[in-house]
């Protein structure tokens, strides 16, 4: 159908022909990619793809889309589809063309437009002296778009548990566009401070749900907290895909710890995080082994998906199945301020650890580094399939007995899911330990899809009457459980997109 | 039936009072806002109650305004347009500690201190604001996000979940206490803010004063609570320097409590007798203390307080500082008494260091980023000289990073409030100190009385929006309707 | 180039990560230099990205998408340098270069051509040349008191640009010969190497110049080709295999750049730079020398499930990255300093790829990128192996006004020995 010529007339005044385009080439290089999990989506090719430059810019394409009643869907690296991205005859907003970057190192925030990839401002503070988080899912995810939205990885350990700790002021246009500035930003232009005035609006805004800030028009600008880091610079080495950083040895020390059981290994995180000690914690399943083992070069090494499979059908897949409970956690430790820090965090996490009936092996692997730029877990990939999630996002102890009842569940379905023996859960501390996410881990072929979506379905149908409190809930199972909130939030958000036009439904 | 009556039959008559005696200490608190006589006064016992006091409110169109705390400094409990007010000092449990998630969940009636001396049974505790009156409630100061003196540099929000009866009366779960069964039969532990859904209602709530429902409990974080502390006292005779110098420690993140004051308001906290010990104090004191209590891990906690030496000692070298006292002049041994008392409420049977001097305070509060609060300490130094305030009686709290962000500066006004024309000099001062302020880019994020109008007329789509949440959430206006911009 | 059904495969397997779109990131250092890929960069279309395009590879062969003036545009825009394919196999190891270039050849096949491509292959098919220039006059820069060998082991592959545009290139290079005392002949005719040819999708005529080139490198009886230029090395390393379907390996001749081979003079201590050079320099690596030189795998796409049974992969890290460094670092009084895009990150210069044929504007643009990051290190002098290369930089330098010197890396060799 395409947009009315009036409408595509009016967005070329905004941003100049050369950036917007219906070109079927350009519209089709937007068009979604097929969702997580095993959700069919619809793949619709946008009407019309445009990149504006600057917030004014946005705002006057969104006051355009309700003049013509156009939907739309914003994106800044499109690290996945926005949802709503498969509805008909869409206005694709790309936002990479935004990449403005203030950092201010005193005041340990900076502010960041969509078009700045997290590796991007990570190399920026490192030379600083300071960090950023860098999400799981890599370190090319826009800081901003990540922020707003789950924002979790590896380094959540310490640097809270979901991107919306880390936003502070914000500069939104609004669905009906509007724009809406939150935070300090409400006031001045400064972005330095995140609540108020009064009632916190960015509870409009961030929240922990897959994609949900894409449904609520777009952002154009946030402050970010940044975090005091080691002052010696970690030295890249290597040459792609072999690369790493190195970490300063009186600053930084990797362990891996195998406990005994999941419950140790559960236990012991709890105690660490009451501690106050390490920059990052994670359990690792033996799958992770594999993906490692699938990377790197040499002509006479498997690697990919043969690498992949060759260790787990030879090595680390007998070794679970005949200890499955037996649980590899993965600590880093960091000296920031102090050498003796170092030492310190040592000494404790070494007493914990042997409290929990683990043993210890310091760790130099190659793959260690991945988590202050790249956090590749797009390498999951690799296998030659996809793996699909079931995640639960709520306490250490949660995390453990889901991870229980996810793999009572998969039993049932195998095959044709692939059994793992039950050992691809993983627990992620948040935020010292106050909270956590667990992740099963479920590998997806076009083979095994719809049994999938039946243990999903078992899954959640489970999960409610248990008041399990997964991520990214399907409305359908959670909606009426959980405070009917999908009808309280059809409200609230109406206040921002009265003429329907972003996907928050 | 009268309203009483249906007041009466909900929460018992002993709970229900109409009497000016009665009513007249809610009509006003320490803050320069004028008096409001209630209607009534309600002390509910629980949710339900409450649920059904917030409905009839709605089938009335009567004003509700909940209050928790047994003192109240900024106006925002003085029920403007009279209706109800719902006191909730009944309801007054702590309702789990959770050692293992770390975390506690609370009744409004709590206050800080029974909050941190039940906590300390179990080595854990709660991050205090700066020594809050004895019968604040720390649901209160959750809700109303006051400073905590640790900057916990990774933290934001203490508040993970929470329970509120919305303006309709409907009871509602934040984040995930909204599963079935919660807490006693549900996998979920209240530990996580997000949601349900796409929203963070617990942000909303958070900042409402009160207009968006009412906080029937929350649950937040606690940390343990180190046995052995090492503190310092650091002196300073420029705000400049001492700003420089705490920058420092942050890129280090050394410490738990660490906090600014002026030599006026340590004294206040300080001294025993009045006014001999405070005058002897304050013209000891140098003019800018950092306090810096350096707690010691759970485990080995001897390390932990000898690695963050090191680094404090190595920040002091870089700006040749070499005088790290642990205590103030003529208070020794105070560094063993400090950590206690940052660590929990006012004592009950001393006078409020914020009234001992002239009975009250008016204070003036914002957020700004460090390296400016010299500016702003110039800024209100000369308002207060342009209305002879004397500047030998101003008081300076400057809570460097709150919660890993920005810092909370605070100025007191100090007055007697039953001098007249004191009261009319602080209201002119304080309201010229406030525009001053937000004129500079000063950020009111928890904006009471007076400042609330400015603020909100600055802010034009931020209220225009809480405006029309507003109304979706209480569409008849019964949530203390006249506070914030509604 | 793939044949159909590898060639929806690799395809397929993008998730749009973006990777694509950043250098290696555990080398990012600042955000203005963080990408890698100059269609991105410039023109900002997920269209113009390798995702983009592996999409609309999908859609092609689907028949849902044509070869719509963006789709050339965005196709024909890329340089080709490889960049992306090697960053994708940091996590996901897709042949992503050889789906586009694939979807190249596609185009050609169905009757379509640039313009200013087809004025290339018309030059080559008359001249042998891109330039047009007479066929006889390729060995004229040869300077008249130089015989090179009857007989010798190694055969000096000139290249179109060195022979008739930057002749001092050539002669830079026979003179080192002469230095080392290396015993090299030249091709009685030497044709275009055909890298811009091949990689404009004209799949047909690059294997014409391939076959005429190693017929005439096997009756020279040479068994080592050393060039000069990046470009034709990777035709005679990689292409030419690829064309007749074998592995480099299996190739009747070995190829050598002239820095692999100076650098083997020096390891052997047959070599030894004396004269003093003093300058700040940076080496830009050339993505025909760097990213896209390893050896060729030929492979038989054979699956077992997701497993490529016999697969060897190439993905960009064992390009020759060290031996022109090596060398930049034994001349005395050099400086080397590295800019933040440097070996298998490096930012490509848009020599190649047949851009700076049918977008020159585009090519300038991209060079000036690359002066850009070269100004910032505070060097004097850019170094590259690539003529090509060169001659886009000396002009990106004027443009920029850096004030940049640029030389080939035989010009600061020759200087130094």
């Amino acid at each position: 159908m395409g947009l009315l010529k009036e409408a595509y007339q009016a967005l070329q005044s905004i941003v100049g022909a050369q950036w917007v385009s219906d070109d079927p080439a350009i519209c089709e290089a937007d068009r979604p990619k097929g969702g997580h999990g095993t959700k069919k989506v619809p793949l619709v090719r946008p009407a019309c793809s445009i990149q504006p430059e600057t917030t004014e810019e946005v705002q006057a394409i969104i006051k355009v889309c309700n003049r013509y009643m156009i939907p739309f869907v914003a994106t800044s690296t499109y690290g996945s589809d926005p949802p709503g991205s498969d509805r008909e005859n869409i206005l694709f907003i790309d936002l990479k063309r935004m990449r403005k970057l203030e950092i201010d190192e005193d005041n340990l925030y900076a502010v960041v437009e969509p078009g700045v990839a997290s590796a991007s401002l990570q190399g920026e503070l490192m030379k600083r002296g300071l960090m950023t988080f860098v999400p799981m899912s890599g370190g090319e995810c826009s800081v901003l778009a990540n922020a707003i939205n789950i924002g979790e990885g590896a380094l959540s350990y310490r640097l809270g548990d979901r991107g919306y700790r880390r936003v502070l002021g914000v500069e939104w246009v609004t669905p009906d566009g509007e724009i809406l500035n939150l935070g300090s930003r409400a006031a001045s232009e400064d972005f330095f401070w995140g609540e108020g005035p009064g009632p916190d609006l960015r509870g409009l805004l961030v929240s922990s749900g897959y994609g949900s800030p894409a449904k609520k028009g777009v952002v154009t600008k946030i402050g970010i907290r940044i975090f005091p880091f080691v002052t010696e610079r970690l030295v890249p080495t290597g040459d792609a895909p072999t690369t790493t950083l190195q970490l300063p040895e009186k600053r930084f020390a990797w362990y891996n710890f195998i406990f005994p059981t999941r419950k140790a290994a559960i236990d012991a995180i709890y105690e660490i995080g009451k501690c106050e000690i390490g920059l990052l914690a994670m359990t690792v399943p033996p799958w992770f082994v594999s993906m490692a083992r699938a990377r790197g070069t040499g002509k006479d090494r498997l690697t990919g998906a043969a690498g992949f499979w060759d260790n787990w059908n030879n090595i680390t897949g007998p070794a679970a199945r005949d200890n499955p409970e037996q649980t590899t956690a993965r600590i880093l430790l960091y000296g920031i301020g102090s050498e003796k820090r170092l030492a310190y965090e040592e000494k404790v996490l070494l007493d914990i650890c042997a409290e929990f009936g683990a043993s210890a092996r310091k760790s130099r692997g190659l793959q260690d580094q991945t988590h202050f730029m790249s956090s590749d877990a797009i390498v999951s990939n690799l296998a030659g399939g996809r793996f699909t999630s079931v995640i639960f996002f709520e306490s250490l102890d949660h995390a453990l007995k889901a991870a229980d009842i996810v793999n009572v569940h998969t039993r049932k379905h195998v095959p044709p899911i692939f059994d793992d023996y039950g050992t691809t859960n993983w627990f992620l501390p948040y935020d010292m330990a106050h909270t956590a996410k667990e992740e099963s881990l479920r590998f997806t072929t076009v083979e095994n899809e719809h049994e999938l979506t039946l243990l999903m379905q078992d899954c959640h149908k489970d999960f409610v009457k248990r008041g399990g409190f997964p991520m990214a809930p399907n409305v359908e199972y959670y909606g009426p459980a959980w405070e009917n909130y999908p009808e309280k939030e059809r409200k609230v958000m109406q206040i921002l997109d009265p003429n329907n036009l972003a996907p928050w439904k | 039936m009268a309203i009483k009556e249906e007041l009466i039959k909900i929460a018992g008559a002993e709970n229900v009072f109409d009497d000016t005696n009665r009513l007249r200490p809610y009509s006003k608190d320490y803050s320069l806002s004028p008096p409001s006589m209630p209607s009534y006064v309600v002390l509910p016992q629980n949710a339900e109650e409450i649920q059904k006091i917030i409905k009839l409110a709605n089938e009335n169109k009567l004003p509700v305004t909940p209050c928790s705390s047994g003192v109240h400094f900024y106006g925002n409990t003085i029920p403007v347009q009279a209706g109800i007010v719902l006191d909730l000092k009944r309801m007054n449990k702590i309702l789990a500690i959770d050692e293992r998630n770390r975390m506690v969940r609370i009744e409004p009636g709590v206050t800080w201190g029974e909050l941190q001396s039940e906590l300390q049974k179990h080595d854990l505790m709660a991050i205090t604001p700066l020594l809050p009156h004895p019968l604040k409630s720390a649901l209160a100061s959750h809700l109303e996000r006051e400073p905590g003196l640790i900057p916990k540099f990774e933290y934001t929000d203490t508040l993970a979940t929470m329970e509120v009866v919305l303006p309709d009366g409907e009871l509602f779960r934040t984040g995930s206490a909204c599963v079935p069964g919660f807490p006693d039969k549900s996998l979920a532990e209240g530990v996580n803010p997000s949601g349900p859904g796409d929203l963070m209602w617990n942000r909303l709530f958070q900042g409402a004063q009160g207009t968006l429902g009412v906080a029937t409990w929350v649950q937040c974080k606690i940390e343990y609570r180190p046995k052995v502390n090492k503190t310092f006292c650091i002196p300073f005779n420029s705000l400049a320097d001492v700003i420089e110098f705490t920058y420092k420690l942050q890129r280090r993140m050394v410490g738990e409590e660490c906090l600014i004051l002026n030599s006026f308001n340590l004294a206040a906290m300080l001294a025993k007798k009045w006014p001999s010990d405070f005058d002897t104090l304050k013209r000891t004191f140098a003019p800018w203390t950092l306090i810096l209590v350096l707690g010691g891990g759970k485990r080995f906690p001897e390390g932990r307080i000898e690695y963050e030496e090191e680094a404090l000692k190595g920040a002091a070298a870089e700006l040749s500082i070499t005088d790290l006292p642990t205590s103030v002049p003529g208070l020794p041994g105070l560094e063993r008494q400090l950590p206690d008392m940052l660590r929990t409420a006012w004592p009950k049977e001393k006078t409020y260091w914020k009234f001992a001097y002239k009975g009250s305070s008016q204070d003036l509060f914002f957020h700004t980023k460090l390296n400016e609060a010299p500016a702003f300490y110039n800024t209100v130094s000369e308002i207060a000289a342009k209305y002879g305030y004397p500047s030998r009686d101003l008081g300076f709290y400057i809570q460097p990073m709150v919660y890993g962000g920005a810092c909370h500066f605070e100025s007191n006004f100090y007055y007697d409030p039953a001098n007249a024309e004191e009261v009319n000099t602080i209201t002119r001062l304080f309201g010229e100190a406030a525009k001053a302020v937000l004129d500079k880019g000063g950020f009111f994020s928890r904006p009471y009385g007076p400042i609330a109008n400015m603020v909100y007329r600055r802010t034009a789509n931020y209220t225009a929006t809480l405006k029309k949440l507003k109304k979706v959430l209480d569409p008849n206006n019964v949530m203390a309707p006249g506070r914030l911009c509604f | 180039m793939l044949g159909v059904e590898e060639y929806k495969r690799q395809a397929k397997l993008c998730v749009r990560c973006s990777f694509c779109k950043y250098i290696d990131m555990n080398w990012i250092d600042s955000l203005r230099f963080s990408r890698q890929c100059p269609i991105d960069t410039k023109y900002g279309f997920n269209l113009y990205s390798a995702h983009g395009l592996l999409y609309a590879a999908l859609a092609e062969l689907d028949g849902k998408l044509e070869f719509t003036p963006k789709l050339v545009d965005a196709l024909y825009h890329c340089t080709l340098c490889g960049a992306c394919d090697s960053r994708c196999k940091r996590n996901l190891d897709i042949e992503v270069l050889q789906v586009i270039e694939t979807l190249r050849s596609r185009y050609i096949e169905q009757g379509n051509i640039l313009p200013a491509h087809k004025v290339m292959a018309d030059n080559i098919r008359k001249t042998k040349n891109e330039y047009g220039e007479p066929h006889e006059n390729r060995l004229k820069w040869l300077p008249k008191n130089f015989k090179p060998a009857q007989k010798a082991d190694i055969v000096y592959f000139v290249g179109c640009n060195s022979a008739y545009k930057q002749s001092e290139l050539a002669r830079a290079t026979v003179k080192l010969f002469n230095q080392t005392g290396t015993q090299f002949m030249l091709l009685a005719d030497e044709w275009c190497s055909g890298n811009t040819v091949l990689a404009t999708g004209q799949v047909d005529l690059a294997r014409e110049l391939a076959e005429h080139n190693i017929k005439a490198i096997q009756e020279s009886g040479a068994k080592t080709v050393i060039a000069s230029s990046a470009e034709c090395y990777k035709s005679l390393k990689v292409d030419y295999p690829k064309l007749m379907g074998k592995s480099t390996e299996e190739m009747p001749y070995v190829t050598m750049h002239i820095t692999e081979y100076i650098d083997k003079l020096m390891k052997d201590g047959k070599l030894k730079f004396n004269k003093n050079l003093p300058m700040k320099v940076t080496y830009h690596d050339a993505c025909n020398l760097g990213r896209l030189s390893e050896p060729w795998q030929e492979w038989e796409p054979k699956y077992d499930g997701p497993i490529p049974i016999g697969k060897i992969w190439r993905r960009g890290d064992r390009g020759i990255y060290d031996p022109p460094r090596n060398i930049l670092k034994g001349i005395p009084g050099l400086e080397l300093v590295e800019m933040e895009r440097a070996r298998s990150n490096a930012w490509c210069v848009g020599s190649c790829g047949g851009v700076a044929q049918a977008f020159p504007d585009f090519a300038l643009w991209t060079a000036g990128e690359r002066v850009e990051e070269a100004k910032a290190t505070g060097a004097e002098a850019i170094i590259t192996c690539s003529p090509e290369e060169k001659e886009l930089l000396i002009e990106a330098v004027k443009v920029k006004k850096a004030g940049m010197k640029v030389y080939d890396i035989t010009e600061i060799m020759l200087q130094a020995i």
